[in-house]
């Protein structure tokens, strides 16, 4: 972890960055009444909660609570922690409210099927569905009063990928609310981001660009993010150039076809997890069935889509605007 | 002026022409493998002593050259010389006594290529005799050789190679250059593995002493063993990236685990190198199982890079802060207002598969072959016998892999720390 205190007009700022959840967490913390030492407790406790979190909900990591879960629940009931029963059960609903196009057993599904079939070989969709059919997460079992989880079949596994960084996130925010340190922005990747207070002494909130689109690296989307999360997916690989792979690397389990043109989601809404969730599942059901979604929410965002060699942005939810170029 | 691996002011791999100019081949061109000379110097005459395995190798490899024409073969061993002489042609004298190969006037250059403890001796005699000398790793097999051959070479005028010839593959040349830029930022941590099950011991005759002779490696009075025979290349190419310095200190386990036929080398052992500024090398060997792992993991403060045999790959970015979340927090220190690109689409922290991050450094084959390493190094040696330039690997460097070696069998052989020997300065 890199740390740095920087004054500068009164504040103190405070940068921090370090791997977790796959990614690159960073974040930013400026101190203005309490200064240095509130920031540093702040980034300790993000650190900790961070680990706890990883070592919790991650479905790489063999010892995770997840894994242990993935290796029982289809034998019996798994007894699991409030916490995780809740961030389950979040799953399942919001699995519901997105006619399955959100569903955390299809990563692991999809990932095992990505591993025996080459990317750019969609000759064979018929295995994609084959190795579909079983996963779903209708197929979870929660036992509210008995706190456990169980899988109906074989093979299933849940992973809450982005979900998990949503959540993180929201769990830091509490955190960031509760310490006394007037603004900050933490970030997973660049693709899950929280904000709070000002970036600077006379602004609301904290403005940077995103880059939306594949094709165009020159001219990112700006988005000022005001105590809220931002959650941007997309149907492009990362990033560090245009050549990364083939961009078809998304599917719609549902029809078990290619989300197509290229695309990408940025939505905005104080809850960071519910940003999270949103933009994974509104990369799948398109502009009009998200426009419903996010408004539904009380969520903002953006689709921006890749055709024909041209970028086409539409906003959309609950409109605000936003400046292009 | 040359930087201490001798290629300044031929700033190579950038392509394969500036590849093939760093490693010597100026003068040489090639066709199909075969090296056709447009200037055709008169091609140096050598004799390699100690045709086994090895010694046949340089033959071969010799062969291919046009500028060295091998003048003389010596082994103590007769079927050697006769398998040699198929290869060389019925005509070349073979020997079996090497100071008969010294007294030979039309003999530039020897390949020594005879069991280590053999080395230093040999090229003591062959230097006196006025010949210049290529002689295969390990270049000594004590402390008190290493010396001699130092103090011998302050005085003498002819050329010394020694023969770790990863120096001389291209990719291992780009890799260095790489570090040096500051690709992986400051090389910390390296982990040398080399496997193999060689056929180290073959009962080949029933008179013991041959058959130890000819079994050599499988013995510690001819031999350090595993870590000079595959140690020594990943102790120089460490010693290489780290502006050729020398490991302080060393300690280790080792042990004759599995191959109980009375041979007395380690046949598995595990080292760790510290060098004076805290750089750490594991270096990891056995002689029971071939599987090959990356021979070298390097990995910097901010990257790493995968050294394997025929190409490299160069992983960086991925564990610290992205260069535009470094400007935007300057901004907002700073009080400016900018909006920096921070946003993307997840940006991962992939298994080294994805390689989306990945930089394959390949293989810097063409037609100068710059990555065989073998052939490279016999070019180079007969160039700098035609042009009297001082070799790449010279006896510097060969004394600062075989003192590596050697402390790692004191490590191990005594069950303490073996220091760099005191007032020992190269």
């Amino acid at each position: 972890m890199d740390t740095r205190p920087q004054c500068e007009a009164g504040q103190v700022v405070i940068q921090g960055s370090f791997t977790a959840m796959g990614t690159v967490f960073e974040t930013i913390l400026v101190g203005r009444r309490k200064g240095e030492q509130a920031c540093r407790i702040l980034l300790k406790l993000f650190a900790d909660e961070i680990q706890r979190l990883e070592s919790k909900l991650s479905y790489f990591d063999p010892d995770s609570i997840v894994t242990w879960v993935n290796r029982n629940a289809a034998k019996r009931p798994v007894r699991v922690d409030r916490e995780l029963m809740h961030l389950i059960e979040m799953a399942i609903q919001f699995n519901e409210l997105t006619d399955g196009a959100f569903d955390i057993t299809m990563p692991p599904a999809m990932r095992r099927w990505r591993a025996k079939t080459p990317l750019n070989s969609l000759a064979s969709l018929s295995s994609l569905r084959e190795a579909l059919h079983d996963v779903g997460s209708k197929n979870i079992v929660l036992d509210g009063p008995a706190r456990t989880v169980q899988f109906e079949c074989s093979g299933l596994e849940i992973d809450f990928g982005g979900m998990g960084k949503g959540y993180a996130l929201s769990v830091l925010a509490e955190l960031a609310r509760d310490s006394g340190v007037d603004a900050g922005l933490i970030s997973f990747g660049g693709s899950s981001i929280f904000a709070w207070g000002g970036a600077q002494i006379d602004r609301p909130g904290w403005r940077f660009a995103c880059h939306n689109s594949r094709i165009d690296w020159q001219h990112p989307m700006d988005v000022e993010l005001i105590n809220e999360g931002f959650s941007m997916s997309a149907n492009f690989e990362v990033l560090k150039d245009d050549s990364a792979v083939d961009h078809l690397h998304v599917f719609d389990a549902r029809t078990t076809k290619p989300v197509e043109p290229d695309r990408s989601v940025v939505v905005l809404h104080p809850d960071p997890l519910t940003a999270e969730m949103l933009s994974t599942a509104v990369l799948i059901v398109g502009q009009t069935k998200g426009c419903v979604l996010l408004s539904q929410a009380g969520a903002r965002g953006f689709l921006s889509s890749t055709m024909d060699g041209k970028v086409k942005i539409d906003h959309i939810g609950s409109g605000v605007s936003f400046d292009e170029g | 002026m040359k930087d201490e691996t001798g290629l300044s002011r031929r700033k190579f791999l950038a392509d394969v022409s500036a590849g093939a100019a760093a490693l010597g081949l100026t003068r040489m061109g090639f066709a199909k493998g075969k090296p056709t000379n447009s200037r055709k110097p008169e091609p140096v005459s050598v004799a390699i002593i100690g045709i086994g395995f090895r010694g046949t190798h340089l033959l071969q490899l010799s062969e291919l050259i046009e500028n060295i024409r091998v003048g003389a073969l010596c082994d103590v061993f007769q079927p050697h010389l006769n398998r040699a002489k198929m290869i060389a042609g019925a005509s070349v004298p073979a020997y079996s006594d090497y100071r008969q190969v010294l007294d030979r006037k039309d003999i530039d250059g020897v390949l020594i290529a005879t069991p280590e403890h053999l080395h230093a001796s040999m090229a003591l005699d062959a230097l006196d005799a006025g010949k210049d000398v290529f002689c295969e790793k390990s270049m000594t097999h004590t402390l008190s050789e290493t010396r001699q051959l130092i103090s011998a070479m302050k005085t003498s005028d002819r050329i010394l190679q020694i023969g770790l010839q990863w120096r001389f593959r291209g990719h291992n040349q780009k890799v260095v250059q790489l570090i040096k830029s500051g690709a992986i930022g400051r090389p910390l941590l390296f982990r040398g593995t080399m496997m193999a099950r060689l056929p180290w011991y073959i009962h080949s005759s029933d008179d013991p002493k041959l058959n130890r002779l000819l079994n050599w490696r499988a013995y510690r009075e001819y031999t350090a063993g595993l870590v000079s025979e595959f140690g020594a290349h990943i102790l120089d190419q460490v010693n290489w990236i780290l502006g050729n310095t020398s490991p302080a200190r060393c300690a280790g386990f080792g042990g004759l685990d599995h191959w109980k036929n009375g041979r007395n080398t380690y046949d598995n052992i595990s080292l760790t190198y510290e060098y004076p500024n805290g750089e750490r090398l594991a270096l990891l060997s056995s002689g029971f199982d071939s599987h090959i792992l990356v021979p070298l993991d390097i990995i910097g403060t901010e990257g790493s890079i995968a050294l394997g045999g025929v190409a490299a790959r160069l992983f960086r970015g991925r564990t610290h802060q992205r260069p535009a979340f470094e400007r935007y927090v300057r901004a907002v220190e700073t009080n400016i207002q900018m909006t920096t690109a921070i946003g993307s689409p997840s940006y991962r922290l992939d298994d080294t598969d994805s390689g989306d991050d990945s930089l394959q450094i390949g293989s810097v084959r063409s037609e100068g072959q710059s990555d065989w390493g073998a052939f490279n190094q016999l070019v180079a040696f007969a160039d700098s016998i035609q042009t009297r330039t001082k070799p790449l690997v010279d006896v510097n460097v060969g004394a600062r892999t075989a003192i590596s070696a050697l402390m790692g069998n004191e490590a191990i052989d005594h069950g303490r720390v073996a220091s760099w020997p005191e007032q020992f300065e190269l």
